[in-house]
């Protein structure tokens, strides 16, 4: 108890202790993983928005057609495949037999910025497959709802044209549950892609967290889990904040 | 990636071939710019830290193996001890005392000079901080420089592994005087090998060719070292060029590697070594003829087929066939029905329920025990596998809460590694109580017996007793498999799995 309180007190001036296995300390051993694991969460989150936002809008324009069904097929497969199994994939196919990329390692940006995207791509499309699956559900069924809401209806009776409707009255309430999963996948991207950063060799968080597991290296743990948890904190906290910004009635109420 | 109880045992000393009389190559070909000629590894795992003294991680080893020297180093093709930075070394007539003469010419990667006092300074260290090594200098009484070139080692009793002890792995590098004064070890080097410590990130360590090397400068520019822990990324790394060589070869993609060829594979049957364990303390694993059925009804070569897809030896034996010890003795021969009547004989009733502890952090372990629990039903033995992770398996196994046990050691080179702290009655790792006098008291001679021949003969009996008991059955030596660019010149694969690329040449 009293050893939990002293290492949460220096937690608080960013002294997280020393590494069993190492001996570093344990905030050098996070700083030194932090950019690699920034760099993929926001590489994959940007993977997963490309593939949500048009898939997700397509879908819910067009209810039940052979876009939608495609949508979902895409997206059900994208939450059910394995993340490893799927990265495993990636690194057979496009490292592989086409050889067209690297198929692992990190490079920061700053000494070889080609070797770096090239490093980055498949990664980022691996993890960024299961966060845009998730995310299209919610992207279909939130604008499915603004859709059909009353004020759209009215919008439309006024004969605002199509375009207007839809980025004014319905992409807008449409965006507050996105931003609310974004953020959450956002924070989990954040916290280590535990299977794809080992898969590919990405020195990162979930990497680290994993070794720590293994070697019963506590310190190490502990601190990447308090930061995890401080991810999730700061990024809900966040995403509170924007909604406001988007939806201005929330701050009024 | 398995984690085996003498990790630190899996690794030795550097490659010293006597042939290499080369001196200073002046590589005036070699294509590319000096960038290029740099050796790209994938290991399995990023190194703990590069303290040699005190690390106990087989992906330090693997790095240090490169950048430390020994006084003794073992031979890369059948692990006999060869002269490193002692050129040579004489015992008294008692046995107690040894003097080593040490090279001329050896630099330190700082550029100093090593003598005598480096090679004190290094033991001294690892026996009064008693770092991981300590234990292999349990009967050295002192270490002594009566001058720059020689060193006495004075025993409390005649130990004729003292070799091996000092030069079977880099645990017992040769560090400067005062290194863990002037050097933070944990992150820097300064050693007298091949490669110096350039750096070592999260992603990969980078070592560059030490010019001064007394032995000649390595071929290459330098070894980066990378970590890529899933194998068939490895694998996949190597086939397009990105690296030039890797260990970290999944048993299952063997054999499709054979055909392959974008790539040369090699394999060594290894000094690790897999068994099986009935626990004395508990009956009916007691009794001798139980214990000899299951050790009778087992078929090796299924087992090792489905641990290791076949990338084994199966030996009844712990010293693998290949090592200047090996004893070719094989009493068992796969016997349903002899079996079946040795348990009648026993009187001991049918079916008997075996527990069998693995650990799941070793897929082999768990592979093994299923084929095992097929092989032991008929003989009405019905083997419930218990799976633990690492630590508490561990702690099981140290409490002797089990029935019985599977796992591996890695025995390295003398035989006293392999047979000693596991059969002893008093032994350190003997968790299954096995106590014979016979044994004890052959072994314990065998400690002493300066001998060689001699030696070999006292292991030899007990090792034989070892096997009729069924102290421990055992099951195979599993292979080293490692795989690099065609092309790739002047690397050896070794029964210890120490990695050395000092004469590597790329293609």
């Amino acid at each position: 108890m009293e050893q939990y309180f002293r290492w949460a007190g220096n937690a608080v001036t960013g002294d997280l202790g020393v590494s069993f296995r190492s001996g570093e300390t344990v905030t050098s051993l996070i700083a030194e993983r932090l950019p690699a694991t920034l760099t993929l969460a926001v590489a994959a989150l940007v993977v997963a928005l490309l593939i949500a936002l048009p898939l997700g809008m397509l879908s819910a324009l067009h209810p039940r057609s052979l876009v939608d069904r495609f949508a979902t097929v895409v997206s059900q497969l994208g939450i059910s495949v394995p993340d490893f199994w799927l990265s495993i994939m990636l690194i057979l196919i496009f490292a592989g037999t086409l050889g067209w990329l690297p198929s692992g390692g990190y490079v920061p940006l700053t000494e070889d910025p080609w070797g770096w995207f090239q490093r980055l791509i498949l990664p980022a499309v691996a993890t960024g497959v299961v966060s845009g699956s998730v995310i299209t559900r919610f992207v279909r069924s939130s604008m499915l709802e603004a859709l059909g809401s009353d004020h759209v209806r009215t919008a439309e009776a006024k004969g605002l044209p199509t375009r207007q409707v839809l980025s004014w009255h319905v992409l807008r309430n449409a965006l507050l549950p996105l931003v609310t999963v974004t953020g959450v996948q956002l924070a989990y991207l954040l916290s280590g892609v535990v299977v794809v950063e080992i898969v590919f060799s990405w020195p990162g968080l979930g990497q680290l967290a994993l070794q720590a597991v293994r070697d019963r290296d506590f310190p190490v743990l502990q601190g990447a889990v308090l930061l995890f948890a401080l991810v999730f904190l700061v990024i809900n906290l966040l995403v509170d904040l924007l909604y406001s910004r988007i939806d201005p009635r929330i701050s009024r109420r | 990636m398995r984690t085996t109880r003498l990790l630190p045992l899996l690794t030795a000393g550097v490659l010293l071939l006597a042939s290499c009389g080369g001196g200073e190559d002046v590589d005036t070909g070699g294509g590319g710019g000096g960038g290029d000629n740099v050796l790209v590894a994938a290991v399995a795992a990023q190194p703990d830290q590069f303290d040699p003294h005190a690390t106990t991680a087989y992906a330090s080893f693997q790095v240090l193996e490169n950048v430390y020297d020994t006084l003794i180093v073992p031979n890369p093709d059948d692990l006999t001890m060869e002269p490193s930075l002692a050129e040579s070394w004489e015992t008294s007539e008692d046995g107690l005392t040894w003097t080593f003469t040490l090279r001329d010419g050896v630099t330190f990667h700082d550029g100093s000079e090593f003598d005598s006092a480096d090679v004190v300074y290094s033991y001294r260290r690892i026996i009064d901080e008693e770092l991981a090594n300590s234990y292999r200098f349990a009967t050295v009484a002192d270490i002594a420089a009566p001058d720059p070139r020689t060193v006495v080692i004075t025993l409390t009793q005649p130990t004729p592994n003292l070799l091996e002890q000092i030069g079977a792995f880099k645990g017992m590098s040769i560090v400067s005087e005062n290194a863990a004064e002037e050097f933070d070890l944990q992150t820097e080097a300064n050693g007298t090998g091949p490669f110096r410590l350039e750096s070592s990130d999260a992603n990969s360590t980078v070592l560059t060719a030490y010019e001064d090397y007394w032995d000649g400068a390595p071929s290459v520019d330098g070894v980066e070292f990378r970590y890529i822990s899933e194998g068939t990324a490895a694998l996949t790394a190597l086939q397009n060029g990105e690296v030039q060589w890797t260990d970290n070869v999944p048993p299952q993609n063997i054999e499709s590697l054979a055909d392959d060829d974008s790539v040369e594979l090699g394999s060594a049957t290894s000094v690790e070594y897999y068994y099986l364990s009935l626990n004395y303390d508990r009956a009916p694993f007691d009794n001798p003829q139980v214990r000899r059925a299951i050790a009778t009804a087992l078929d090796r070569e299924e087992i090792a087929q489905a641990a290791r897809f076949g990338a084994a030896q199966p030996n009844q034996t712990a010293i693998p066939e290949g090592s200047a010890y090996y004893l070719d003795y094989a009493p068992y021969t796969p016997d349903e029905d002899a079996a079946r009547q040795l348990i009648e004989q026993s009187g001991v009733p049918t079916p008997i329920t075996l527990g069998l502890m693995v650990t799941d952090e070793d897929a082999e372990s768990v592979a093994a025990a299923q084929v095992i629990a097929s092989q032991l039903e008929p003989i009405g033995v019905n083997v419930e596998i218990e799976e633990e992770d690492l630590a508490t398996w561990l702690d099981r196994e140290a409490q002797g809460d089990m029935d019985s046990f599977l796992f591996s050691w890695i025995g390295n080179i003398d035989p006293a590694d392999f047979y000693e702290q596991q059969h002893l009655s008093t032994g350190g790792s003997n968790y299954q109580g096995y106590s014979n006098p016979q044994v004890d008291d052959l072994l314990t001679r065998a400690s002493t017996e300066t001998d060689q021949a001699a030696r070999k003969d006292l292991y030899d009996q007990a090792a034989r007793i070892i096997v009729d008991d069924a102290s421990y059955i055992y099951l195979f030596n599993p292979d080293v498999v490692q795989a690099w660019a065609p092309g790739l010149t002047g690397y050896t694969i070794r029964a210890d799995a120490a990695i050395n690329f000092e004469n590597v040449e790329l293609p």
